[in-house]
């Protein structure tokens, strides 16, 4: 009797071990989107939805409902056909349906079989600036800077450059002074890193480099004007080699945070974004200004929000594009951008989605994130000011300065 | 702390004056948990088991000399690191969560009079109480010039509390116990004991809020020391 009791008690105790060894021992392993197969158009959207699930570093203050986008779609990718000669055209147009409202203003898509592209801010901007023309600004004509401002700087330090980008952007570059009394920067990217490229363009930024600590030190100068109007942003190291030059301790200007997890919610602690000054630097006392415009973008932006920061500083122009997350590679950081779809030897990749990699958010705790960064003084450029030869962040900047 | 503290000398107090067979103890120990989960898809990563403490008051009731129910309550600390290797190997993220628990379980007994082994099979809930999060992780705006090394993204290093997510954090937990041991019988009040527990969660550490979510699973391992007191057997002595 003792020994089938025992016996019982031994069956169930293996059993419950049974139970419990094999309790919760597996999570499924997740595929990496470049690892989908272009089989099917279920499978680009699973890879593709999957990937902006875990990599799309916004959700905390996005408010697209990613969720209803997956049960809205699957079943419309599940209809088409890889056989079917217009099905790509119907997925693309699918694709830029589920993104269209996304806030990050760095978000774009890239298909390696339509050649499409497709950016959600690009879009709506587009779609505002088509109803209300003045809305948004005015996209500068290329030949503003190198040649109508250009023109108007003292003719014994005026200098533009222009070169082509390895990527084929037309880079301009103008420094130079107005009355011997301000010093002017100009650009419309930050790839100064690419010297290769840059040969026209580079020299212009040293020469402004050089004439900072003139700025400072020469009592006739009234201040420097760092005009990133049109700019489409470009590298971090820019912000040290540039603005790092008026400073003479890290200057504080956000945080920024990244994702450290699969879940939408799995976050880094906010970390300090910081310009850090070059060794060599001077303290710069004068007064800084910097003019932006809607189409400022990126690194642009951070330049504007810097100016904010400065005690000396002002940001004058109109609110800027709202693409403020940083950028780097996906391994880095096991956020942002990532490719769809298996590369192989016989085929290309489905897409491309470039995404940031952090959050940012300014100072004030405010992220501006698909809204702009503020200036401090508005002062748009309109078609008719244009038209007039008017000019008015900078002449304003200018008053400012010259009193 | 002081709420933990509070915890549990609340639950000692409810079972004092019920002597019978009634053993009440102090135990404490070294817990190495890790999450169950997946990193598939996450380049250079993977997550790591963290050590930590515990620290409870058992209770048991003994039905005859081989079987008994124990009840557990204790504070316990959960963690796991984040860890990043290859070209990423120093940036991590390390995770201590604290748990209120309560496990309930049978005891199977066996062996001599002093000497014994013992078996323990039940569940525990457990409540998430709080957590601290230190770490090194890449910070994406803060390039240093004049960093020597190839890299001049400095990294940011922490150490603070870490605070909830209601949205995501799921602060209640359920699992199972498996534990076995030995226990000597010094006197005949106190018994001596060392025990190995295997602690499974199948909770979720997170709720469920998003679709094709990765679920985060704790794992524990325990070994503890204690001593406990019949309390029928102070009842004789107080007599």
């Amino acid at each position: 009797m003792i020994l089938k009791t025992f016996n019982k008690l031994l069956l169930g105790t293996f059993f419950y071990l049974a139970i419990v060894l094999t309790a919760c021992d597996n999570v499924e392993n997740i595929t990496p989107p470049s690892q989908y197969p272009i089989t099917s158009y279920s499978s680009i959207f699973e890879g593709f939805w999957n990937g902006v699930n875990n990599n799309y570093v916004f959700w905390s203050i996005d408010t697209v409902d990613w969720d209803k986008m997956y049960t809205r779609y699957q079943p419309k990718f599940a209809k088409l056909s890889v056989n079917d000669p217009y099905a790509d055209q119907q997925a693309v147009k699918y694709f830029e349906e589920m993104t269209s409202n996304l806030i990050d203003s760095h978000f774009n898509l890239s298909f390696y079989y339509s050649g499409n592209q497709f950016s959600p801010a690009e879009h709506r901007k587009a779609k505002l600036l088509k109803e209300y023309p003045d809305s948004l600004g005015v996209l500068l004509p290329p030949g503003f800077f190198t040649q109508s401002i250009y023109s108007i700087l003292d003719s014994t330090t005026a200098m533009a450059g222009v070169d082509t980008l390895s990527d084929g952007y037309p880079m301009a570059a103008v420094t130079g002074t107005f009355l011997g009394e301000v010093l002017y920067f100009y650009c419309n990217s930050f790839s100064f890193s690419d010297t290769i490229s840059t040969q026209n363009t580079l020299p212009v930024l040293n020469k402004f480099l050089q004439n900072i600590n003139i700025a400072e030190t020469n009592p006739s100068y009234k201040g420097i004007i760092i005009d990133v109007r049109n700019n489409r942003g470009g590298s971090v190291d820019h912000l040290s080699t540039i603005l790092g030059q008026m400073l003479q301790k890290p200057l504080k200007i956000g945080e920024t945070r990244t994702k450290v997890g699969n879940g939408r919610l799995d976050y880094s602690p906010w970390m300090p974004a910081k310009i850090n000054p070059p060794s060599g630097s001077l303290n710069y006392t004068k007064p800084l200004i910097v003019i932006a415009d809607h189409f400022s973008v990126s690194l642009a932006e951070v330049f504007a929000m810097t100016a904010k920061a400065m005690p000396n500083g002002l940001f004058i122009g109109e609110t800027t594009w709202g693409a403020n997350g940083p950028l780097t590679t996906n391994s880095e950081t096991n956020g942002g951008q990532f490719t769809v779809g298996e590369l192989t030897s016989q085929q290309k990749p489905y897409m491309d989605v470039y995404t940031s990699s952090a959050q940012f958010r300014y100072l004030n705790g405010e992220s501006y994130e698909g809204k702009g960064v503020p200036p401090d003084v508005w002062v748009p450029i309109t078609l008719k000011d244009l038209n007039n030869g008017v000019d008015a962040p900078l002449f304003t900047a200018l008053k400012r300065l010259l009193n | 702390m002081y709420r933990k503290l509070s915890f549990l000398l609340f639950l000692f107090s409810l079972s004092y004056g019920l002597q019978a067979q009634w053993s009440l103890g102090v135990e404490t120990g070294i817990t190495r948990n890790t999450v169950i989960t997946s990193a598939s898809n996450l380049s250079f990563t993977t997550y790591k088991p963290v050590t930590g403490y515990a620290v409870g008051l058992p209770v048991r009731y003994e039905f005859n000399n081989w079987f008994s129910i124990q009840a557990d309550p204790n504070i316990t600390q959960k963690g796991y690191v984040y860890d990043r290797t290859g070209p990423y190997s120093g940036y991590f993220e390390e995770f201590k969560n604290t748990y209120l628990q309560l496990p309930v379980m049978a005891q199977f007994r066996f062996g001599g009079q002093k000497l014994k082994g013992f078996m323990n099979m039940g569940v525990f809930g457990g409540y998430w109480s709080g957590s601290h999060i230190n770490g090194n992780l890449l910070n994406a705006l803060n390039y240093n010039p004049n960093s020597t090394t190839t890299s001049k993204e400095q990294s940011y290093h922490f150490s603070e509390k870490g605070t909830f997510d209601k949205t995501r954090d799921n602060r209640m937990e359920m699992g199972m116990v498996v534990g076995a041991g030995f226990s000597y019988q010094l006197t005949p009040l106190y018994q001596v004991f060392v025990e190995g527990r295997y602690m499974p969660s199948f909770t979720d550490l997170q709720k469920q809020y998003m679709h094709n979510q990765v679920a985060r699973y704790n794992l524990t391992y325990r070994i503890s020391v204690g001593v406990s007191m019949k309390l029928s057997k102070l009842g004789s002595i107080i007599k």
